[in-house]
């Protein structure tokens, strides 16, 4: 369903790459999110401190959380893995939050962001199964038994493939199902909002939970390539 | 908040994702075997040993998640 009114695209319309915006506007909304990460972080980390100032302390109590988290699933050794999971955690979560603002969209609301996201994910799994087993990573995917290879290997190859499409399909559909109900709600019920403006407070609870759920699970399979092959 | 509950929260986060992974692991079975049937013509047999691969993947997640459970009864944490 076409959102009715997009400020940013209209932004870039008056700049003369209107064409480019109405046909992805998602990529537009994330180069915003990205713009905001970035300044929110230089900001907070320009004069870190011992004692820290307003903005260090929020930043502080939000990645030592995250950490803290994250810390408490992997055990100690994976405390080298945290910055790929915070940013995902931080930059789906700011994606989930910015369709509350009005005329804004959701980047994670387009199946391409969330897939982007997953594949990432996938290929730094790999990426930690090898460093910590090196060549011997594939007894992951061939099972106890020579003769079993066969058949254990296409069950591996499809659970992994399951995994990416589970992860970003299940972050693009929450998201663009509520986009899609808050755009009809605001269709039918128009200035009376209040309908709307509820919705938009379960909004709220569902992008939380969805990054939540995008960066458990994430830990998740990092924690099992980590492990000996069963 | 306190610890127990985010405990429960952690679980049910996870345990809510098992069914989306079961039915993912099964129609990608499925539709990896309908594509190689299409490539080498050997319709319909590839796609039910795919078919059957699949949900043997699908069912081997809710192993690892039965795994999970018994070790957070051993450990007694979540």
């Amino acid at each position: 369903m076409e959102h009715p009114y997009l400020s940013l695209v209209k932004f870039f319309e008056l700049i003369g790459f209107g064409h480019f915006a109405h046909a992805y506007p998602h990529v537009i909304y994330t180069w915003f999110v990205m713009i905001l990460l970035i300044v929110l972080g230089a900001i907070a980390s320009k004069g870190v401190t011992m004692i820290p100032n307003k903005m260090q302390n929020v930043f502080e109590a939000l990645i030592s959380g995250a950490e803290n988290f994250m810390v408490e699933q992997t055990g100690e050794e994976g405390r080298w893995f945290f910055p790929i999971l915070g940013t995902a955690f931080f930059y789906i979560l700011t994606c989930n939050l910015i369709g509350l603002i009005p005329t804004f969209y959701p980047p994670t609301a387009s199946i391409s962001t969330t897939v982007s996201c997953a594949v990432v994910i996938f290929i730094v799994t790999h990426f930690i199964g090898f460093k910590y087993h090196g060549v011997k990573y594939y007894h992951h995917f061939t099972g106890p038994i020579w003769w079993l290879i066969p058949i254990i290997f296409p069950i591996e190859l499809i659970s992994h493939a399951a995994r990416v499409l589970s992860l970003s399909m299940r972050l693009f559909g929450n998201m663009m199902g509520h986009e899609t109900v808050l755009t009809i709600f605001f269709a039918l019920a128009g200035l009376f909002i209040v309908p709307t403006v509820l919705l938009m407070a379960m909004g709220i609870f569902v992008a939380f939970v969805q990054a939540f759920i995008f960066c458990l699970l994430s830990t998740i399979y990092f924690k099992l390539s980590m492990e000996h092959a069963h | 908040m306190k610890k127990e509950n985010k405990g429960y929260i952690k679980d049910l986060a996870y345990y809510s994702t098992l069914g989306l992974q079961v039915a993912f692991a099964i129609i990608i079975g499925f539709f990896l075997g309908k594509f190689l049937d299409s490539k080498f013509g050997t319709s319909p047999w590839l796609t039910y040993i795919f078919l059957v691969f699949g949900i043997i993947a699908g069912f081997k997640n809710i192993g690892i998640a039965i795994k999970r459970v018994e070790k957070a009864d051993r450990d007694g944490t979540y």
